[in-house]
């Protein structure tokens, strides 16, 4: 029976990590990361600028290698080994899509159009496939009218609407986003929340890197806390964690601001955007 | 001054980026349009190396002329194709110069100078000023016809089939992929610098910060093109180019390469 369990367990883990690290030149940048992401879950990965968070999305998408640790997707073992088969790797990046946090680093083609049908297309799929894809993409982000522009040219929501697009195109069931909500404006962030919410309604994978702790209730069930030292502090709920403030505080996540009212000082803790 | 440089390096770039990025002649029903990409990348390659090779003034001229008239058979506006004389000079002139001197080419002596010591202009030298310069605006616009009537990804698409390795089409990609990020971040770069600039700036200045700019757009583009290539690879682009375009030899095709064939050979013939 426990063995059936476990077994059943085992089906439903999209990313098991256990004890990995990254070293990067002479700096240690991830240091010794143990986890479970199961399918379907919504996991926001939280901590200050430079704790090593876009290396753990990095490395979840298979752009980087553990210096040390092994990663695990859907039990297989990623390494570069794993990838010396391009079939392997084509599957792997059909399951897998990866937003980035600067939409100028994603979008390289001539147009919105081919910015949709690149993944797709290069993953192998049939044409009538990759088209149908591509058109349900840009319908499904509303970017229709934009298909023929050069990405270059748009406006930094329609940019990150076409970058969303170009991932979805996909169709993938593991979502990576880096910092999304980044240089948004009040309507596109509230739009992407919208997406993020759409797509795990779909039941698929969201992993958010994030040191924004404003929308956590609203991004996800489940966070890592990453410290500046690099180490992996807390696997936690957003509710438990945001109740924790001297934690928050300690791990640079939220500071405490001091301001005067007439002759009184005042202090409280603040957010840390 | 500082003005001046400034707009025009802010120039220079915005209109490398336009170049390197622009599709507006793709679509439009010209001759070169209607070609498989693949004749365009073999018969350019072809011209070039004829170019290249040639050391006849009339037959670079004629090279030169039948480019120009099919730009124009392209729906290319002239002015467009001879706005590389505004930066041709810059490159090539300082290698052109000297040649004109009787020091370099001996010859028939055209001008003569007797400071900083005796020398003169010799007509072979003007000659060979003259054809050099021919040689590289003819190159140039040969590559600026396929670039401006052909898709980027179809270019690369044709080089890989006509064997070009996948590992030198992968850099290629990426080089085109990252120049303009690389140039909207040296714009910032320049706008971040003038948005701290108060009163004239000495041109001593400008000039170490010119040299401050390259070395740290240098630093960046490390980064930066490191992060497109991640971008490429998460979306499975291995090396290999893949269009929903598949290529098709039609007469027009055979026609034009036929054509090339009978100018290089003539030109052979010719020499």
């Amino acid at each position: 029976m426990e063995q059936l369990l476990y077994d059943k367990m085992k089906q439903n883990i999209t990313y098991e990590a256990k004890h990995i690290g990254f070293r990067y030149e002479k700096s240690q940048v991830l240091s010794d990361v143990s986890f479970r992401i199961q399918k379907g879950e919504r996991v926001a990965i939280l901590g200050a600028n430079g704790s090593g968070k876009s290396t753990l999305l990095k490395i979840f998408d298979a752009l980087l290698y553990p210096s040390h640790g092994e990663l695990y997707f859907e039990d297989s073992l990623l390494n570069e080994k794993y990838f010396e088969n391009e079939e392997r790797e084509f599957a792997f990046r059909r399951k897998v899509g990866f937003v980035f946090q600067d939409p100028d680093v994603q979008l390289f083609n001539q147009t919105v159009w081919d910015e949709v049908l690149f993944g797709p297309l290069h993953l192998g799929l049939p044409e009538s496939e990759v088209v149908d894809r591509a058109n349900w993409a840009m319908d499904t982000l509303a970017i229709s009218r934009l298909r023929d522009r050069s990405p270059f040219t748009l406006s930094g929501g329609e940019k990150k609407r076409v970058a969303l697009a170009s991932i979805l195109s996909i169709k993938p069931s593991v979502w990576l986003f880096d910092e999304p909500f980044a240089g948004l404006d009040p309507r596109s962030q509230s739009n992407l929340l919208d997406f993020m919410i759409n797509t795990h309604n779909r039941g698929e994978t969201i992993i958010v890197s994030t040191h924004d702790i404003m929308l956590l209730n609203e991004l996800a069930d489940r966070v890592l806390v990453i410290s500046e030292d690099h180490e992996l502090v807390a696997d936690t709920t957003p509710e438990k964690l945001l109740k924790q403030k001297d934690f928050m505080i300690q791990h640079n996540l939220m500071h405490t601001h001091m301001h005067t009212h007439g002759k009184k000082v005042h202090s409280h803790e603040h957010i840390h955007k | 001054m500082a003005s001046i440089v400034e707009k025009n390096i802010t120039s220079l770039i915005t209109g490398l980026a336009h170049g390197l990025t622009t599709s507006t002649y793709v679509d439009k029903k010209g001759i070169l349009q209607q070609l498989d990409p693949r004749t365009k990348v073999l018969g350019g390659l072809s011209l070039i190396i004829l170019a290249s090779w040639s050391h006849s003034t009339e037959i670079l001229i004629f090279l030169y002329i039948g480019c120009l008239l099919l730009g124009l058979l392209s729906k290319i506006p002239l002015k467009k194709i001879l706005h590389q004389w505004y930066i041709l000079p810059f490159f090539s002139l300082f290698l052109a110069l000297p040649l004109i001197f009787s020091f370099v080419t001996r010859g028939h002596e055209i001008v003569t100078f007797s400071y900083p010591f005796v020398f003169s202009i010799t007509s072979e030298g003007v000659a060979l000023a003259v054809r050099f310069l021919i040689r590289i605006a003819t190159t140039v616009t040969i590559v600026q016809l396929v670039l401006l009537t052909t898709r980027w990804d179809f270019i690369l698409k044709a080089l890989g089939s006509i064997g070009i390795p996948h590992g030198f089409l992968f850099v290629l990609a990426l080089t085109y992929r990252y120049i303009y990020v690389f140039i909207s971040s040296a714009l910032d770069m320049i706008l971040a610098k003038k948005s701290r600039t108060v009163g004239k700036e000495k041109v001593s200045s400008l000039r170490s910060w010119i040299g401050a700019l390259s070395g740290s757009l240098f630093m960046k583009s490390i980064v930066m093109s490191r992060d497109v290539h991640e971008a490429m690879i998460s979306r499975g682009f291995t090396g290999k180019v893949k269009t929903l375009k598949t290529f098709s030899f039609q007469i027009a095709d055979w026609v034009s390469l036929f054509i090339i064939l009978i100018i290089t050979g003539g030109a052979i013939v010719i020499r």
